[in-house]
């Protein structure tokens, strides 16, 4: 456990003894966990880290968990790998993807934030827990609630994915479908979790869900070898993960674990929902709320909770926002497949898009260490590639029928060895 | 006329533990002053120092964002339910802003729209897609121009020059909006 940790409000500074809130009773502003590092110095080192174990555990010391938490999903430490097939396309040298689509146990970013918040749940007495979510949560939360034997109730937009839905069921989650979009479901827990004794992750749980983010950025140092890129290219549905790494970075660099060096943050959106893009690119200090409308529903949050904040982040760090349309969403896909193997949900097409793009646009020189953060699995929003393989005809086991397959087909080009 | 006012639990440390309110306020501003009025308790705690009334204070009319029905200009309709929440985390709200709507055009991915042939155009193809929407306004020195970027696909596929038209139109892409519904 972090030795010692704490609410406190971001606005106001009010603080709080740990309990199940987010939102100050004095200005209504939000909470975030406010972790002594102090009391972190000498004993959290780069050694005691790799004596740790193989996920996002190893940092357990810095997350807001009791002090007696036994994990028991290994979570986090996902692939840091080089892109050097895409940074051929786009005209990147040092170019790196943080590949949580093979976060476990639900192949997501998710699975980090929702690990720390039912530890809290647990240490609260909470017996059920839930969450609003545009899919990757719902399926983190009804996976770890199975493994730590917790009720759920789980709360999505009608018109999620398909997989998304299923991949949280599987779990014997209690799922409910709301009609409405995210932000009408995220309204609805709000008054749920006033009403019944439910720990919400990213409700009343919420400063605690966030504090998991974290380990996204203490991985993202540790795999350089200890030490801070130039750029982080992030998605922003909430705009949480941003601001966190952000943290992460600072904590690292408080700790002496890291040296000290400017990070520039570069957000990511797709056009049809871009409320902290928009404020970005505007210069404006508040956030206006769209009602979604693509195909990057993990990212489809129109009224992001952590937007201001966010905005804040990038601003600060000297970097910048974009957006992009669902074309270039389900080309982002193909390309980092394509090149690099890695298979992204939506999310990651906006991702890998915008990260080409600020390349194309020289707001990231070619030489600066420039890590593009994947959050989740293409697995799981198949329907955005609909239409883009047609299905192939069956060819008869023989070769003949092959060899003129391949004639039909125009391939014959890229065989590799001569035919007689 | 009346309208139902559900408060949320982070006020009830303020209004005696009471959660709703019934209220015949016309608009907005007329339903805050009246909340302040049934727990005077609120008053400097929904308002900032500035007078204003906090920034993450939102107000929902029958399960609608109240900014996308016009804010203070909205008149309640008897029977609404107005439903108060703080923001989770912050959404710093403009109260008299407009409210933007995402509403870009979306273009499925065929064969139209992405030939298979420029699918292999290396650094090309990527920036051949930026250019790929249909229409976007470019707002600058207050003057707002609608551009059709498709024009750009005929020079789209080579790589070089399309990177150069790229840098050159760099100003003006920053500035991109979506459509304002």
């Amino acid at each position: 456990m972090a030795l010692a940790y704490e609410l406190r409000c971001r606005e106001c500074g009010k603080r709080y003894e740990n309990a199940p809130l987010s939102i100050c009773d004095e200005c209504f502003s939000p909470l975030e966990v406010f972790v002594d590092l102090d009391l972190a110095k000498g004993t959290v080192t780069r050694d005691s880290i790799a004596q740790g174990p193989t996920s996002m555990w190893r940092y357990q010391s810095l997350l807001p968990v009791p002090e007696d938490y036994v994990p028991t999903t290994p979570s986090g430490w996902t692939p840091l790998v080089k892109a050097p097939n895409l940074g051929a396309r786009i005209g990147a040298s040092n170019l790196y993807i943080k590949n949580d689509a093979v976060c476990m146990p639900t192949l997501s970013f998710k699975d980090r934030v929702v690990a720390v918040a039912l530890a809290n749940a647990q240490a609260f007495g909470f017996d059920t827990v839930g969450c609003s979510s545009t899919g990757n949560l719902a399926n983190a939360v009804a996976a770890h609630a199975a493994r730590l034997g917790l009720k759920t109730y789980i709360l999505v937009p009608s018109d999620l994915e398909a997989a998304k839905i299923l991949n949280t069921e599987v779990y014997g989650a209690n799922l409910v479908r709301i009609d409405g979009n995210y932000d009408h479901v995220n309204r609805l827990c709000s008054q749920i979790a006033d009403r019944f004794h439910w720990g919400f992750v990213n409700v009343n749980l919420r400063p605690y869900y966030a504090e998991g983010s974290k380990t996204v950025g203490y991985e993202i140092a540790e795999q350089l070898g200890w030490r801070l890129p130039d750029n982080i290219v992030c998605p922003m549905a909430g705009g949480s993960l941003i601001t966190k790494i952000k943290k992460a970075f600072r904590e690292l660099v408080e700790l002496g674990l890291v040296e000290d060096k400017p990070v520039r943050f570069f957000g990511a959106q797709a056009t049809g929902c871009s409320p902290i893009s928009v404020a970005v690119k505007t210069g404006a200090d508040h956030i206006d709320p769209q009602r979604p409308n693509t195909i990057a529903r993990s990212l489809a949050i129109g009224n992001p909770a952590d937007g201001v904040y966010a905005v804040r982040v990038i601003r600060q760090s000297g970097g910048w926002a974009e957006d992009v349309s669902d074309v270039e969403i389900v080309s982002g896909i193909r390309e980092l497949a394509e090149t690099e193997g890695i298979f992204t949900e939506t999310a990651g097409g906006v991702t890998t898009a915008i990260t080409a793009r600020l390349y194309a646009h020289g707001r990231i020189h070619p030489d600066e260490v420039t890590v593009s953060c994947i959050t989740g699995n293409g697995l799981k929003t198949t329907d955005a590639l609909a239409g883009c393989f047609p299905a192939k005809e069956a060819v008869r086991p023989r070769l003949v029928d092959f060899e003129e397959y391949i004639d039909r087909n125009q391939f014959a080009s890229e065989l590799v060895t001569g035919r007689k | 006329m009346a309208i139902r006012v559900l408060l949320p639990n982070a006020f009830q440390k303020h209004t005696n533990g009471e959660r709703e309110l019934a209220s015949s306020a016309a608009h907005l501003p007329q339903l805050i002053e009246d909340i302040e009025t049934s727990f005077p308790a609120l008053k400097s705690h929904i308002r900032g120092e500035d007078g204003q009334v906090r920034r993450f204070i939102n107000f929902y009319v029958n399960e609608e964002d109240i900014r996308f029905l016009g804010n203070d200009s909205y008149t309640f309709k008897d029977g609404d339910e107005v439903l108060v929440i703080p923001s989770i985390a912050g959404a710093w709200i403009a109260r008299s802003a407009a409210v933007p709507t995402a509403d870009v055009k979306n273009v499925d991915v065929d064969k139209e729209v992405m030939p298979k042939r420029n699918r292999r155009r290396g650094a090309g193809f990527l920036l051949w897609q930026f250019l790929d929407h249909s229409e976007l306004q470019i707002a600058e020195n207050g003057v707002t121009t609608t551009v059709t970027l498709r024009a750009f696909i005929g020079i789209g596929t080579a790589g070089l020059l399309m990177s150069s038209v790229t840098t050159a139109m760099d100003a003006k892409l920053c500035t991109m909006q979506p459509h304002v519904a």
